[in-house]
Protein backbone atom coordinates (compact mmCIF):
# COMPACT_ATOMS: atom_id res chain seq x y z
CA UNK A 1 0.00 0.00 0.00
CA UNK A 2 1.05 3.85 -0.95
CA UNK A 3 2.00 6.17 1.29
CA UNK A 4 -0.85 8.62 0.44
CA UNK A 5 -3.39 5.55 0.51
CA UNK A 6 -1.90 4.69 4.48
CA UNK A 7 -2.58 8.84 5.03
CA UNK A 8 -5.70 8.50 3.14
CA UNK A 9 -6.99 4.94 5.17
CA UNK A 10 -5.72 6.98 8.50
CA UNK A 11 -7.99 10.02 8.10
CA UNK A 12 -10.58 8.13 7.00
CA UNK A 13 -9.99 6.28 10.39
CA UNK A 14 -9.54 9.22 12.02
CA UNK A 15 -13.39 10.55 10.37
CA UNK A 16 -14.70 7.36 11.94
CA UNK A 17 -12.99 7.60 15.02
CA UNK A 18 -14.68 11.35 15.40
CA UNK A 19 -18.40 10.21 14.59
CA UNK A 20 -18.66 7.36 16.98
CA UNK A 21 -17.24 9.00 20.04
CA UNK A 22 -21.31 10.49 21.25
CA UNK A 23 -22.05 6.44 20.77
CA UNK A 24 -19.26 5.68 22.36
CA UNK A 25 -19.69 7.41 25.61
CA UNK A 26 -23.62 6.51 25.63
CA UNK A 27 -22.70 2.71 25.89
CA UNK A 28 -19.55 3.88 28.45
CA UNK A 29 -22.12 5.33 30.20
CA UNK A 30 -24.64 2.96 29.98
CA UNK A 31 -22.62 0.27 31.49
CA UNK A 32 -21.03 1.62 33.54
CA UNK A 33 -23.46 3.59 35.10
CA UNK A 34 -20.85 6.77 36.12
CA UNK A 35 -19.73 9.59 33.88
CA UNK A 36 -16.08 9.64 35.02
CA UNK A 37 -15.41 6.33 34.24
CA UNK A 38 -17.68 6.20 31.25
CA UNK A 39 -15.18 8.78 29.73
CA UNK A 40 -11.80 6.91 30.89
CA UNK A 41 -13.42 3.78 29.00
CA UNK A 42 -14.42 5.79 26.05
CA UNK A 43 -10.91 7.45 25.51
CA UNK A 44 -9.36 4.58 26.31
CA UNK A 45 -11.17 2.59 23.44
CA UNK A 46 -10.39 4.97 21.32
CA UNK A 47 -6.34 5.31 21.88
CA UNK A 48 -6.75 1.51 21.41
CA UNK A 49 -8.75 1.43 18.61
CA UNK A 50 -5.69 3.92 17.02
CA UNK A 51 -3.07 1.61 18.09
CA UNK A 52 -4.94 -1.13 16.40
CA UNK A 53 -6.04 0.65 13.55
CA UNK A 54 -4.15 -1.72 10.77
CA UNK A 55 -6.40 -4.85 12.25
CA UNK A 56 -9.61 -3.15 10.68
CA UNK A 57 -11.05 -3.30 7.64
CA UNK A 58 -12.46 -0.48 6.22
CA UNK A 59 -16.02 -0.96 5.08
CA UNK A 60 -16.76 -3.34 7.93
CA UNK A 61 -19.13 -2.29 10.75
CA UNK A 62 -17.02 0.23 12.75
CA UNK A 63 -19.15 0.73 15.61
CA UNK A 64 -19.32 -3.01 16.67
CA UNK A 65 -15.22 -2.99 16.06
CA UNK A 66 -15.28 0.17 18.62
CA UNK A 67 -18.55 -1.47 21.30
CA UNK A 68 -16.01 -4.85 21.25
CA UNK A 69 -13.16 -3.05 22.03
CA UNK A 70 -14.68 -1.22 25.07
CA UNK A 71 -16.73 -3.77 26.34
CA UNK A 72 -13.86 -6.02 26.52
CA UNK A 73 -11.88 -3.83 28.14
CA UNK A 74 -14.67 -2.52 30.41
CA UNK A 75 -15.19 -6.41 31.82
CA UNK A 76 -11.65 -6.42 32.32
CA UNK A 77 -11.20 -3.35 33.87
CA UNK A 78 -14.21 -4.53 36.64
CA UNK A 79 -12.43 -7.74 36.66
CA UNK A 80 -9.52 -6.54 38.12
CA UNK A 81 -10.80 -3.08 40.05
CA UNK A 82 -13.08 -4.41 42.10
CA UNK A 83 -13.94 -0.77 43.02
CA UNK A 84 -16.77 -0.52 40.01
CA UNK A 85 -19.91 -0.75 42.08
CA UNK A 86 -22.68 -1.50 39.42
CA UNK A 87 -24.28 1.73 38.00
CA UNK A 88 -24.71 4.51 40.92
CA UNK A 89 -28.43 5.09 40.72
CA UNK A 90 -28.14 8.72 42.55
CA UNK A 91 -25.17 9.80 40.43
CA UNK A 92 -27.00 8.07 37.38
CA UNK A 93 -29.85 10.31 38.37
CA UNK A 94 -28.20 13.24 38.51
CA UNK A 95 -26.57 13.01 34.87
CA UNK A 96 -29.52 12.65 32.77
CA UNK A 97 -31.40 15.63 31.71
CA UNK A 98 -35.30 15.38 31.63
CA UNK A 99 -37.58 16.05 29.38
CA UNK A 100 -39.96 18.75 30.29
CA UNK A 101 -43.64 17.09 29.34
CA UNK A 102 -45.56 14.41 30.34
CA UNK A 103 -43.41 13.50 33.51
CA UNK A 104 -40.56 11.94 31.51
CA UNK A 105 -38.29 12.99 34.15
CA UNK A 106 -39.87 10.52 36.64
CA UNK A 107 -39.46 7.71 33.74
CA UNK A 108 -36.19 8.48 33.21
CA UNK A 109 -35.02 8.25 36.56
CA UNK A 110 -36.57 5.00 37.28
CA UNK A 111 -35.13 3.47 34.09
CA UNK A 112 -31.54 4.43 35.08
CA UNK A 113 -32.31 3.02 38.43
CA UNK A 114 -34.01 -0.06 37.24
CA UNK A 115 -30.54 -0.30 34.27
CA UNK A 116 -28.47 -0.77 37.61
CA UNK A 117 -30.57 -3.62 38.76
CA UNK A 118 -29.85 -5.28 36.14
CA UNK A 119 -26.53 -7.96 35.27
CA UNK A 120 -23.78 -6.05 33.10
CA UNK A 121 -24.67 -8.64 30.48
CA UNK A 122 -28.54 -7.70 30.30
CA UNK A 123 -27.74 -3.68 30.51
CA UNK A 124 -25.35 -4.34 27.61
CA UNK A 125 -27.54 -6.10 25.08
CA UNK A 126 -30.18 -3.95 25.77
CA UNK A 127 -27.92 -0.61 25.45
CA UNK A 128 -26.63 -2.21 21.76
CA UNK A 129 -30.42 -2.63 20.60
CA UNK A 130 -30.77 0.88 21.23
CA UNK A 131 -27.37 1.52 19.46
CA UNK A 132 -29.12 -0.08 16.82
CA UNK A 133 -27.32 -3.05 15.98
CA UNK A 134 -29.18 -6.20 15.41
CA UNK A 135 -29.78 -8.92 17.68
CA UNK A 136 -27.37 -10.98 15.33
CA UNK A 137 -24.49 -8.80 15.45
CA UNK A 138 -24.62 -8.91 19.10
CA UNK A 139 -24.40 -12.29 19.76
CA UNK A 140 -21.37 -11.90 17.28
CA UNK A 141 -19.67 -8.65 19.09
CA UNK A 142 -19.91 -10.62 22.81
CA UNK A 143 -19.22 -13.83 21.78
CA UNK A 144 -22.86 -15.81 23.27
CA UNK A 145 -25.51 -17.26 21.31
CA UNK A 146 -28.01 -15.92 19.20
CA UNK A 147 -30.40 -17.24 21.89
CA UNK A 148 -28.19 -16.15 24.91
CA UNK A 149 -29.18 -12.54 23.63
CA UNK A 150 -32.43 -12.72 23.13
CA UNK A 151 -32.74 -14.32 26.62
CA UNK A 152 -30.74 -11.35 27.89
CA UNK A 153 -32.67 -8.91 26.16
CA UNK A 154 -35.93 -10.55 27.01
CA UNK A 155 -35.36 -10.92 30.51
CA UNK A 156 -33.71 -7.61 31.06
CA UNK A 157 -37.03 -5.76 29.91
CA UNK A 158 -38.88 -7.95 31.45
CA UNK A 159 -36.90 -7.17 35.04
CA UNK A 160 -36.92 -3.16 34.20
CA UNK A 161 -40.56 -2.93 33.68
CA UNK A 162 -40.91 -5.27 36.77
CA UNK A 163 -38.81 -2.26 38.85
CA UNK A 164 -40.48 0.38 37.15
CA UNK A 165 -43.88 -1.50 37.77
CA UNK A 166 -42.78 -1.86 41.45
CA UNK A 167 -43.49 -4.76 43.42
CA UNK A 168 -46.89 -4.65 44.07
CA UNK A 169 -47.66 -4.16 40.19
CA UNK A 170 -45.96 -7.59 40.19
CA UNK A 171 -48.50 -10.06 40.80
CA UNK A 172 -50.89 -8.28 38.65
CA UNK A 173 -48.01 -8.39 35.87
CA UNK A 174 -48.04 -12.54 36.32
CA UNK A 175 -51.89 -12.56 36.27
CA UNK A 176 -52.37 -10.83 32.70
CA UNK A 177 -49.38 -12.74 31.21
CA UNK A 178 -50.70 -16.00 32.44
CA UNK A 179 -54.29 -14.91 31.64
CA UNK B 1 -55.37 12.34 42.05
CA UNK B 2 -52.22 9.89 41.26
CA UNK B 3 -53.11 6.66 42.99
CA UNK B 4 -48.73 5.86 43.11
CA UNK B 5 -46.07 7.47 42.49
CA UNK B 6 -45.36 5.46 39.93
CA UNK B 7 -44.99 6.70 36.15
CA UNK B 8 -46.10 3.39 34.74
CA UNK B 9 -48.45 2.44 37.34
CA UNK B 10 -51.87 2.22 37.53
CA UNK B 11 -53.13 -0.99 35.81
CA UNK B 12 -51.95 -0.45 31.90
CA UNK B 13 -51.86 -4.01 29.95
CA UNK B 14 -47.99 -5.63 29.85
CA UNK B 15 -47.47 -4.68 26.52
CA UNK B 16 -48.27 -1.02 27.00
CA UNK B 17 -46.03 -1.01 29.79
CA UNK B 18 -43.29 -3.23 27.82
CA UNK B 19 -43.37 -0.47 25.16
CA UNK B 20 -42.88 2.60 27.96
CA UNK B 21 -40.19 0.68 28.50
CA UNK B 22 -38.28 0.56 25.48
CA UNK B 23 -39.69 4.02 24.40
CA UNK B 24 -37.52 5.28 27.74
CA UNK B 25 -34.49 2.99 26.76
CA UNK B 26 -34.51 4.74 23.08
CA UNK B 27 -34.99 8.37 25.13
CA UNK B 28 -32.22 7.61 27.57
CA UNK B 29 -29.85 6.39 24.40
CA UNK B 30 -30.69 9.63 22.77
CA UNK B 31 -29.98 11.96 25.23
CA UNK B 32 -26.68 10.31 26.55
CA UNK B 33 -25.73 10.32 22.73
CA UNK B 34 -26.34 13.76 22.20
CA UNK B 35 -24.55 15.44 25.58
CA UNK B 36 -21.72 17.56 23.92
CA UNK B 37 -18.25 15.88 23.93
CA UNK B 38 -15.75 17.01 26.94
CA UNK B 39 -12.48 18.53 25.37
CA UNK B 40 -10.59 15.98 26.89
CA UNK B 41 -11.86 13.72 23.66
CA UNK B 42 -10.87 16.81 21.40
CA UNK B 43 -6.94 16.89 23.19
CA UNK B 44 -7.20 13.25 22.35
CA UNK B 45 -7.79 13.88 18.50
CA UNK B 46 -5.49 16.37 18.47
CA UNK B 47 -3.00 13.99 19.52
CA UNK B 48 -3.53 11.59 17.34
CA UNK B 49 -3.09 14.45 14.90
CA UNK B 50 0.22 15.20 16.22
CA UNK B 51 0.94 11.20 15.86
CA UNK B 52 -0.02 11.25 11.86
CA UNK B 53 2.19 14.88 11.06
CA UNK B 54 5.38 12.71 12.78
CA UNK B 55 4.41 9.56 10.89
CA UNK B 56 4.29 12.07 7.61
CA UNK B 57 7.13 14.19 8.26
CA UNK B 58 8.92 10.83 8.80
CA UNK B 59 8.17 9.38 5.47
CA UNK B 60 8.09 12.34 2.91
CA UNK B 61 10.98 14.82 4.66
CA UNK B 62 11.42 16.62 1.59
CA UNK B 63 8.41 15.71 -0.46
CA UNK B 64 10.29 12.81 -2.21
CA UNK B 65 8.40 9.78 -0.39
CA UNK B 66 5.15 11.11 -1.50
Amino acid sequence: MSDRTDRHAEAAFRADLVSIIPSLRAFARGLSGNRDLADDLAQEALVKAWAARASYTQGTNFKAWMFRILRNHFYTTIKVSRRFTSLDPQIAEQILTTPPNQGGGLLMADLTRGLATLSAEQREALLLVEAGMAWEEIAQMTDVPLGTVKSRITRGRTALRRYMDGPDELVLAEAEAVS
Amino acid sequence: MNEKQRPSGGKRPVRERTDAVGAGLRQLWTELESEAVPDAFLDLLDAIDAERQKDDDKTAPDGSGR
